[in-house]
């Protein structure tokens, strides 16, 4: 007797993708320069959704690292102990099953001077991400809006205001987070 | 989401604040130079101190007074700022020149020497300088849309057209330019000194309220940029500063004018400093803020 063949495809990657890019500019800027901050970022977004979120979520262990993604005085705020580490990580939950995405996506608004050099990025991040812990269901979603600054071809996050969501068996806590 | 803004301080503090009496419109005219070793953000007990100076250039001028003096000195950790304004007719030594009018510094040797005369008189060492002739102020103020000028009373000034009722007024660029230039007063420079840094507070204001988010400030950003020079000084600071700056209450933001008596001096009339201003300094000096006066 032969087994029915199902074919299941593979769970669909979570990630960022930009829905808008707005630059500002006092000057001519390039297609190419623009290209590459857009991948730029979100490759820095792309990161921190992986080490801080989506890591922790899947094994309910701690965050990958984080020093290249955040300017020191950012940083600091976000390691172990600091005063926004809940705000931008997912510890503290146990692994979840069935995750997936239900929305990922950053619009992005950009300034560049004369010289067409893109100085400054904001990322408006709407993430919601559901999935089950012991068959309850579980929804985290994130909000709000990212800085992030050129350190040679890394953009790292300067500032923010974020506020993440998480219900747990309908049980919800809201946690924010702001730094100018 | 809340807050933020940027370029406040600069902004509209450059723009608005300081404009030159000869009423010419033209080409962009704001300069942001780093003196220096100059900071853009402030450290734990060490404010920015910045100063705002109009040019009373006229075309084809390659040398200029300064005029419109206003030092603004920020505390971040406190989230306060005060303005500083400075008769430009004070008589005070200007260093390797002598006694002048303060505002000669800059004819005699550009905003830094300007920057220098005003750090010996005040006691604080300038981080930066904004100036501007009025190219520019009244085209950035149509372009953010106007501004809302508290008039603290009723002028009617044909000359530099400005007629305006006391109490809030929507101002675009040409009635602010009026503002700004308006010398009929009780008080005369000194008024108008202390109005321009009324204007700057309006700016203030007009930032906050416009610029909520991180992605609108720069936006605001992109309409400063347009309009001036940067010498020494990088979009990511400026951002930080005006981000800093639109944390900053304007309710909070104190307005003073340096006190003075007027006189003749070489010939010329000019501003003496008053006996009560070295304390005014050393209040501002420490901190930004000013606790007892």
């Amino acid at each position: 007797m032969t087994l029915p063949v199902v074919s299941v495809p593979p769970p669909a990657p979570i990630r960022f993708t930009g829905d808008a890019f707005d630059l500002h500019t006092a000057g001519p800027t390039s297609t190419a320069s623009y290209d590459a901050t857009w991948f730029a970022v979100l490759e820095t977004l792309n990161h921190y959704l992986e080490a801080a979120v989506l890591t922790p979520l899947r094994t309910g262990g701690p965050a990958g690292d984080l020093s290249a993604l955040f300017n020191p005085p950012a940083l600091e705020r976000v390691v172990p102990g600091g005063v926004d580490r809940f705000a931008f990580i997912d510890e503290n939950l146990p692994a979840l099953s069935d995750l997936r995405s239900e929305r990922s996506v950053a619009g992005l608004t950009a300034l560049a001077g004369r010289d067409g050099k893109v100085s400054v990025v904001t990322a408006g991040l709407d993430l919601r991400l559901v999935g089950h812990v012991a068959g309850a269901p579980v929804t985290v979603v994130r909000t709000g809006e990212l800085v992030l600054m050129p350190e040679g071809s890394t953009w790292r996050i300067d500032a923010y205001d974020i506020q993440v969501v998480r219900t747990v068996a309908n049980e919800t806590t809201v946690t924010t987070a702001e730094r100018e | 989401m809340k807050r933020r803004l940027l370029l406040a301080v600069v902004m509209l503090a450059v723009g608005m604040g300081c404009v030159s009496p000869t009423g010419v419109r033209g080409e962009a005219a704001i300069e942001i130079l780093r003196v220096d070793s100059g900071r853009f953000i402030p450290e734990p007990g060490k404010p920015v101190f910045a100063l705002v100076m109009g040019q009373d250039a006229r075309p084809g001028d390659t040398r200029s007074r300064g005029d419109g003096l206003h030092v603004i000195g920020i505390n971040a950790e406190e989230h306060r700022a005060t303005i500083l304004n400075i008769p430009r007719d004070t008589w005070t030594n200007i260093p390797g020149r002598g006694m002048d009018k303060i505002n000669a510094a800059n004819y005699y040797g550009g905003p830094l020497l300007q920057a220098r005369a005003v750090s010996a008189l005040v006691g604080v060492d300038i981080d930066f300088v904004i100036t501007t002739g009025f190219d520019g102020l009244a085209d950035m103020v149509d372009e953010l849309g106007g501004i809302n000028v508290d008039v603290p009373f009723p002028m009617n000034d044909p000359i530099s057209g400005a007629v305006f009722p006391a109490g809030t007024v929507r101002m675009d660029g040409g009635a602010a330019l009026a503002f700004a230039r308006n010398r009929n007063l009780s008080g005369g420079d000194f008024t108008r000194t202390h109005d321009q840094g009324i204007l700057i507070l309006a700016g203030l204001s007009k930032l906050r309220d416009s610029a909520p988010t991180a992605a609108n400030t720069i936006k605001w950003m992109a309409v400063l940029a347009r309009h001036t020079r940067f010498d020494g000084v990088g979009f990511g600071d400026l951002y930080r500063l005006g981000r800093l700056a639109l944390t900053f209450d304007p309710d909070e933001v104190r307005n003073v004018t340096m006190p003075g008596t007027t006189g003749s001096a070489a010939g010329q009339s000019v501003v003496f400093v008053g006996g009560s201003a070295p304390a005014l300094f050393a209040d501002f000096r420490d901190d930004a803020i000013l606790q007892r006066n």
